[in-house]
């Protein structure tokens, strides 16, 4: 009985991080995945950080490796998939080198994640409050009846409407837009210190885009969690984040402030992309010039990958990869035209 | 599609498949090359006899009149004459039917106990030493002739370690078996509380059930290892990783759930192999099962018991696997509810 | 404790690369082995008989169950005949039905089954019904109806296990017939104003059988348990005939004795043969997996 109190105990939310903590720190991240010539580095060099109750945007097209680093964040990266170097500190301790058992107390707790097809990531055989419900039993050690008292406030919280009437509903009946409000009430249930939201709103309605971007943002403040909010629309960026992140082709092109970064592009590639960007929710793909994408890139671990698409490249941008360096306090950006020197 | 509608589907195709069943069985002792009266005649016959036979068997007539009352018959549940027991078919068959029924159930749920266990640990486990064995033991237990399996038990397990008492039939034939309600003599003697026999319904039930099982268990394994791998690379298996759920715990309640209606389709196919294999079964313990009454059939070219035999394990097999779509649609909340 | 499995975890690295190639490596083996065993049965079938110095019809009373020696590898069985002899020309009647059984249902299967994808419609739904009214029966069970009721022959078990096959091919065919018709060379092809048939015949139906291979290297192994099953029981091949299954059946009249080399080898033949074409059915579909 004892131990059943003390392990209820060790089950509570996790104790709150003070605001400008540093939350997640992510340092020279390499990943590859195999080729049919070898492995192909998908993800190289990567770093960022994230501070507690921040919301940090990965912004990049589909291809720069956003998702994989997210993946790699949870460490749910699939075989074969794998992380050839780096670190990834959360909470003070490397990720990359915890059991598995380790990181199931870790998810779903500290750290979850909300995933890009919403209507395949319910269990097809589970009613949908049971669903909600059993990350409290599992994470707070609650017992069925409590669970779902908790699941179905939760459903209120996340705007389906007559909550007691869907506690009983299988996923298949849910639209899109339910199926995410779902994922995202299972995926806050225990407050999390940190909520990643990989294209959240992919396949779904314009209307019903906003309202679920207004939800997490809403999740994120009222539970006072950091956020990585993965996107390819720098609309929803601007909106959204304090901080952001610029990925292409597996490498940080540029980080800093949304402000600063809006006002003062300097990365070739950011500015490229406020430059196409001709209304403010419109998606990034439509409109880049088509001058070879980034399957077209040679992976090379020499060389800027954005060279072959670059306005403003110089010979030297062939022969080495830039070194990052900081254009302003907070504001650093991987490109040859600030190298020092 | 609604529930009805696709329980309506099922059972027409149920139908018709049965009555394809009957043709099929008809058409097996009459039309195939090879006179079935010269057989059950003997090479010896002369002439008048092999006609007298004929008539007899009702070949005198044209095609679609023996089949009419081939049918016909069969409607009324006659199946013929078995002329080794002189008595009808099917009284033979069902008498018998419940010692296969003994040993088919207990061969099933062990297989199939056994082969999910496998299939589940050898999926999650993929790529370990315990995937390799497990798939090792599979293509095994698939190439071993179940007849050759059967003996090596019985030298083994009787004749060199003596810890079966008597490999053959299912009961001590110093026992009665009880008048039991079931005819599952382990069931009825249990009921019956005659402890002893039921010890000796048991030690007979063990090997040929053990047979079957190593041959069987594989085909279950690797198809449940499919449908698990499968199953885990899910979305919806993402999502229970990402709430903190264990390896172990979503596999056996998130995955296997899952991967069971992917399994279900299968279990038709392990059954069929499980009926087929009980005759080898039967013949080698001397199982007094139909599958053992079949083979005696086969020994007299007793033609309606062989045929008797055939369209029973054919109706067995489509009903069972009606019953599992069925199952499906119970299983499934996507087809139950629309 | 790491574990194995879809996630990466502790040294992920090392312990993935370690395991990718120690899993490759017993695969390769096994595969080798298969192959090994296969080739080894054809050769055994072809040429041993010719030069194992004994027949295997030929009895010899002064010999009788004689253990495994030098002068008889194997031993012989209760007729004095030696069971290396038998042994080896029952691989090559084993080997020979097996390939006919799924010549014959592969051959006419495939066709079957192509025609019927590729002209569709009442034809297609009629062969389909036919199909699923054959496969209602356990293979092993229509064979053994059948084997019954033609006669114990040689050719006979060769047409009731291959007819009882059919089926399969033809369903596999047909299913490969259906995606394959869908893709754009065979518009190409009927554009070009080729007639039907010759685009079935040369465009379309090499593309269907790949599946239908692996099938067939399955069935090769299914066919030696099947028939001899069906010895077994004494349907179709039945003794002096030195065949698998027979010697196991004449071999399980001794079971409650000392002479184990009777039933046992036979048995291991046909173990050895049937795993050999199993392995050799999985390289076939890796192979065939990794084309696609």
């Amino acid at each position: 009985m004892a131990a059943k109190r003390l392990d209820k105990l060790t089950r509570q939310a996790p104790r709150p991080m003070g605001a400008d903590q540093e939350l997640l720190r992510v340092e020279r991240l390499s990943i590859s995945f195999p080729g049919r010539d070898g492995r192909v580095p998908v993800v190289d060099d990567v770093s960022f950080d994230i501070r507690a109750e921040e919301a940090v945007g990965l912004v990049g097209e589909s291809g720069s490796g956003k998702t994989v680093t997210a993946l790699a964040i949870m460490r749910l990266s699939r075989r074969p998939t794998q992380v050839d170097q780096g670190q990834i500190w959360f909470r003070g301790e490397n990720l990359l080198s915890k059991t598995e058992r380790q990181l199931c107390r870790i998810r779903g707790r500290f750290m979850s994640m909300i995933f890009q097809t919403p209507r395949s990531s319910l269990n097809p055989l589970m009613r949908v409050g049971d669903q909600v419900a059993r990350v409290f039993q599992i994470q707070q050690g609650l017992g069925r009846e409590q669970a779902r008292g908790k699941a179905q406030e939760m459903l209120r919280l996340v705007g389906i409407p007559e909550a007691a009437r869907h506690m009983r509903s299988y996923p298949h009946r849910l639209s899109g837009g339910m199926s995410q409000r779902i994922l995202i009430a299972m995926m806050v249930a225990c407050e999390p210190n940190l909520l990643i939201a990989d294209e959240p709103t992919t396949g779904l309605d314009v209307t019903v885009q906003a309202q679920v971007f207004e939800l997490i943002k809403r999740m994120q403040q009222s539970h006072h969690m950091a956020m990585l909010l993965i996107t390819h629309d720098l609309g929803v960026i601007a909106e959204l984040c304090e901080r952001m992140v610029v990925m292409y082709a597996g490498h940080v092109m540029e980080t800093g402030p949304v402000d600063r970064v809006f006002e003062n592009p300097c990365h070739p590639y950011m500015r490229m992309l406020l430059q196409s960007v001709l209304r403010v929710d419109q998606k990034i793909e439509a409109s880049l010039p088509s001058r070879g994408g980034i399957e077209e890139v040679a992976y090379t671990l020499t060389a800027c990958r954005f060279a072959p698409r670059c306005p403003a490249a110089m010979d030297i941008c062939w022969a080495r990869k830039p070194a990052t360096v900081a254009v302003e306090p907070g504001h650093t950006v991987m490109c040859h035209l600030y190298a020092a020197g | 599609m609604s529930l009805a509608t696709y329980i309506a589907r099922r059972l027409g195709l149920a139908v018709i498949t049965l009555f394809g069943v009957v043709v099929a069985a008809f058409l097996l002792t009459r039309m195939l090359p090879g006179n079935p009266a010269y057989v059950k005649a003997g090479p010896y016959a002369k002439p008048e006899q092999i006609r007298a036979i004929e008539r007899q068997m009702g070949l005198d007539k044209p095609l679609p009149v023996q089949f009419w009352n081939y049918f016909t018959n069969l409607l009324k549940g006659d199946m013929g004459v078995s002329w080794s027991t002189s008595h009808p078919v099917r009284e033979d068959l069902i008498q018998r039917l419940p010692a296969t029924v003994e040993l088919s159930t207990a061969a099933f749920v062990l297989a199939v106990t056994v082969g999910l266990t496998l299939g589940v640990v050898a999926a999650v486990k993929q790529g370990s030493v315990i995937d390799q064995a497990v798939h090792l033991i599979s293509v095994s237990g698939a190439s071993v002739a179940l007849f050759w399996l059967g003996l090596m038990l019985i030298y083994v397990f009787y004749y060199k370690l003596g810890l079966v008492l008597d490999p053959m039939g299912r009961l001590s034939p110093l026992m009665n078996a009880p008048p039991g309600p079931t005819g599952l003599l382990v069931i009825d003697t249990l009921i019956h509380g005659s402890f002893d026999q039921f010890r000796s319904a048991l030690g007979h039930l063990v090997l040929p059930t053990v047979s079957l099982t190593i041959v069987l268990a594989p085909t279950v394994a690797k198809m449940a290892r499919t449908a698990m791998l499968e199953v885990l690379q899910s979305d919806y298996i993402q999502t229970a990783r990402a709430i903190g759920l264990s390896t172990a715990r979503l596999a056996w309640q998130d995955a296997l759930p899952n991967a069971m209606i992917p399994i279900l389709t299968t279990m038709g196919i392990v059954l069929a192999y499980l009926l087929a294999g009980n005759v080898l079964v039967e013949t080698l313990f001397a199982w007094p099962g139909i599958g053992f009454y079949a083979w005696n059939a086969l020994l007299s070219n007793d033609f309606d018991a062989i045929q008797g035999f055939v369209l029973l394990i054919a109706i067995l097999c489509v009903s069972i696997n009606l019953i599992i779509d069925l199952l499906y649609s119970v299983v499934d909340p996507r087809i139950r509810l629309g | 404790m790491a574990t194995t499995g879809l996630l990466q975890t502790r040294d992920h690295r090392v312990r993935s690369r370690l395991l990718q190639g120690g899993r490759q490596v017993l695969r390769q083996k096994l595969f080798y082995l298969s192959l090994f065993l296969v080739v080894g049965l054809v050769l055994s079938a072809v040429f041993a008989p010719a030069l194992v110095p004994y027949q295997p019809l030929k009895t010899n009373p002064e010999a009788v169950f004689q253990a495994p020696s030098r002068a008889h590898w194997f031993g012989t069985d209760q007729y004095g005949r030696d069971m290396f002899a038998r042994l080896v020309h029952a691989a090559r009647l084993d080997l020979i039905i097996s390939f006919s059984v799924v010549g014959l249902a592969f051959a006419l299967g495939s066709l079957v089954g192509a025609i019927s994808g590729f002209v569709g419609g009442l034809v297609d739904d009629l062969v389909m019904r036919i199909a699923d009214i054959l496969q209602s029966f356990p293979a092993f069970i229509l064979a053994m109806g059948m084997t019954a009721v033609l006669g114990n022959s040689i050719g006979n078990v060769i047409l009731a296990i291959g007819a009882a096959y059919t089926p399969y091919f033809v369903r596999l065919t047909r299913g490969e017939m259906l995606k394959v018709r869908q893709m754009e060379y065979a518009d190409a092809a009927r554009c070009a104003g080729v007639s039907p048939w010759r685009t079935l015949y040369y465009h379309l139906l090499p593309n269907c059988i790949t599946p239908s291979l692996v099938q067939a290297a399955l069935a090769l192994g299914w066919a030696i348990l099947d028939t001899a099953g069906l010895a077994f029981l004494g349907l179709g091949i039945c003794p002096p005939t030195a065949e698998w299954g027979v010697m196991v059946s004449d071999g399980a009249k001794n079971i409650l004795g000392v002479e184990w080399w009777t039933w046992f080898f036979p048995g291991l033949a046909i173990f050895l043969a049937v795993f050999g074409f199993n392995g050799v059915a999985e390289m076939l579909r890796a192979r065939v997996l990794r084309e696609e």
